[in-house]
């Protein structure tokens, strides 16, 4: 029916279920698309929700996971409503593209979190995101803030560090 | 936002054994300066071991030949300067090594292929050519021959502006031609050749005498010397014969024209001009042509064919050219090879050329203003470099790979 829209519920690996509109997380994630398809012939006629389990996502991760889903998927929320203005600034390539930036400035440890999850939901626009967050951390980086981004300590010695810089490649 | 906090423990990462190889490899491939993935094999063992594994066994993402670092000079003007990487986000590769061998407070006025840096010294009257990776210097005369008699020349100081190479320094024949101010009326602006092994350069003159190059270029076995009236002079050193190439061109060149400059790209040649809407403002635009020889029909009664057999169409699109623009050392590189850079003109700030004043004063030298550096993609100018201050010793430049 097209007045009501179908949700299903996510549970996390640590127990917790979240409730999803089935249409955006199946836009979303070719996993859980997968998983409702799956399904679909016994929840035929039935008024019984769905829950499906996601064993390698923790609540934390899940529930920004679904936030980026619900911005980035959801067609009503994506453009033009007025609460999204804060999202836009003039120039942004993207209307999303602050929300972006915004979603993937937190610690490394739930950036590598959301890299698994993106990879495990097979969700490619946070995928890519995230990727491209990580990488970010690693360009244009001296090596002593790569070191203290990654909580990285120097094990090197003096003459051991010479050899690596002799056998990489460099641009110049 | 606030900055994160540097975490206590490793992120499970690189060097960690739960993080999956194929992860590693996605991120990699988004990492394509040669640079960046070296320093990370550098960070600790760990993840050196993980690199160097991948690299033995899985199919790496290879990174993409190199382009262009910008040299910037370094903000609050302490005779420094930084490398500015496009394939690192347009970030600088602070602190890097071979930064140290530009010596402090010098000018770079030329680039050439091989990290090959033209540079000059306020307190001296020659100049340098620096390989960047080596620290090897080669002596440039300060000093051109100018004929004053038919049969005799005298040396004169040169300050050399613009310069292009035919060969690497490295190579016996090397070759360059330079545009020089002299103080010598009543041009004061010059061309002249050197050869690798000359104690002077000699100032050069075209058969239709004198005239003000916009930009110089080799190209094709060949010096192009470019008019402000968008004609080129081609002249090989060898033989000192020079050949005029007449342009008709309908794009004309406008009030608004900043400079222009020669671009070589896929064999053959471009005129790319650089707009802003007057002379203290920043870039606002720019129109590529490309050198076309003209058919015979239909002609133009006041540009005849027979006198303009060549033209410059304007282009319409860059057709997937990445280009670098600056004097003597424009470059086109192919945008099919760098995933995520999309096709447009990267230009710095090479503004105080027209200025007389800077090059004749000895004190009170006016900064260069080092603002107006960036990218033309789309219609658009995006300014996608670090900001710094003014230079009061050197405006930016090309590093070329």
């Amino acid at each position: 029916m097209a007045s009501e829209k179908k949700v299903v519920f996510l549970r996390s690996s640590d127990g917790e279920a979240f409730e999803v509109s089935e249409e955006v997380i199946s836009a979303a994630s070719v996993t859980i698309k997968g998983m409702i398809d799956e399904e679909s012939p016994s929840r035929a006629d039935t008024a019984a929700t769905t829950t499906l389990a996601i064993p390698n996502v923790t609540a934390a991760t899940l529930s920004r996971v679904l936030h980026y889903v619900n911005k980035h998927f959801d067609a009503a929320a994506v453009v033009g409503r007025p609460d999204d203005y804060i999202f836009c600034a003039p120039g942004d390539e993207h209307p999303l593209a602050r929300f972006d930036d915004d979603f993937v400035d937190v610690d490394n440890d739930t950036l590598i979190d959301l890299v698994h999850a993106a990879e495990y939901l097979h969700i490619k626009k946070l995928f890519d995101l995230t990727c491209k967050a990580v990488a970010d951390k690693l360009k244009g980086r001296t090596i002593d803030q790569i070191r203290e981004t990654f909580g990285i300590v120097n094990d090197y010695t003096v003459e051991e560090e010479v050899e690596v810089y002799r056998e990489n490649s460099w641009a110049f | 936002m606030a900055a994160p906090q540097p975490p206590l423990t490793p992120t499970k990462f690189l060097g960690d054994d739960g993080f999956p190889d194929d992860l590693v490899l996605l991120i990699l491939g988004r990492i394509p300066c040669k640079d960046d993935r070296g320093n990370m094999s550098l960070v600790c063992k760990a993840w050196h071991d993980s690199i160097d594994r991948l690299i033995k066994t899985k199919p790496v993402p290879p990174t993409p030949p190199t382009l262009p670092w910008l040299v910037l000079p370094a903000p609050n003007s302490d005779g420094s300067f930084r490398f500015v990487c496009i394939l690192s986000g347009s970030r600088a590769h602070h602190e890097h090594r071979f930064s140290s061998n530009i010596p402090l407070g010098a000018r770079c006025f030329g680039s050439y292929d091989g990290g090959w840096l033209f540079l000059a010294f306020r307190d001296r009257h020659d100049y340098q050519l620096l390989d960047i990776r080596s620290g090897d210097i080669h002596s440039v005369p300060g000093k051109m021959l100018i004929p004053d008699h038919p049969q005799h020349r005298h040396p004169i100081r040169m300050i050399i502006e613009s310069a292009t190479l035919s060969a690497s320094p490295d190579e016996e024949n090397c070759a360059a031609v330079f545009v020089v101010r002299a103080p010598v009326p009543p041009n004061y602006r010059y061309l002249a050749t050197w050869q690798k092994g000359w104690r002077c350069a000699v100032a050069i003159r075209s058969p239709d005498g004198f005239f003000i190059p916009d930009d110089v270029l080799y190209h094709d076995e060949s010096f192009h010397v470019l008019r402000g009236d968008a004609d080129v002079l081609m002249y090989k050193p060898d033989s000192e014969d020079w050949e005029k190439r007449r342009f008709f061109h309908p794009g004309g060149l406008d009030e608004q024209a900043r400079s222009q400059y020669l671009v070589p790209s896929r064999g053959g040649l471009l005129l790319v001009v650089r707009f802003s809407p007057s002379p203290d403002q920043p870039t606002s635009m720019f129109k590529v042509f490309r050198a076309t020889t003209r058919p015979q029909t239909p002609d133009d009664a006041d540009f005849p064919v027979a006198e303009f057999p060549w033209a410059w169409s304007e282009m319409d699109t860059l057709d997937g050219r990445i280009l670098f623009v600056g004097y003597g050392c424009s470059r086109s590189y192919d945008a099919d090879q760098y995933p995520g850079i999309e096709a447009g003109i990267y230009f710095f700030d090479d503004g105080e050329s027209n200025d007389e004043g800077v090059f004749f004063r000895d004190h009170n030298v006016t900064p260069y203003p080092c603002s107006d550096n960036g990218k033309y993609s789309g219609g658009h100018v995006q300014s996608c470099f670090p900001t710094t201050d003014p230079s009061d010793y050197s405006p930016p430049a090309w590093l070329l790979p």
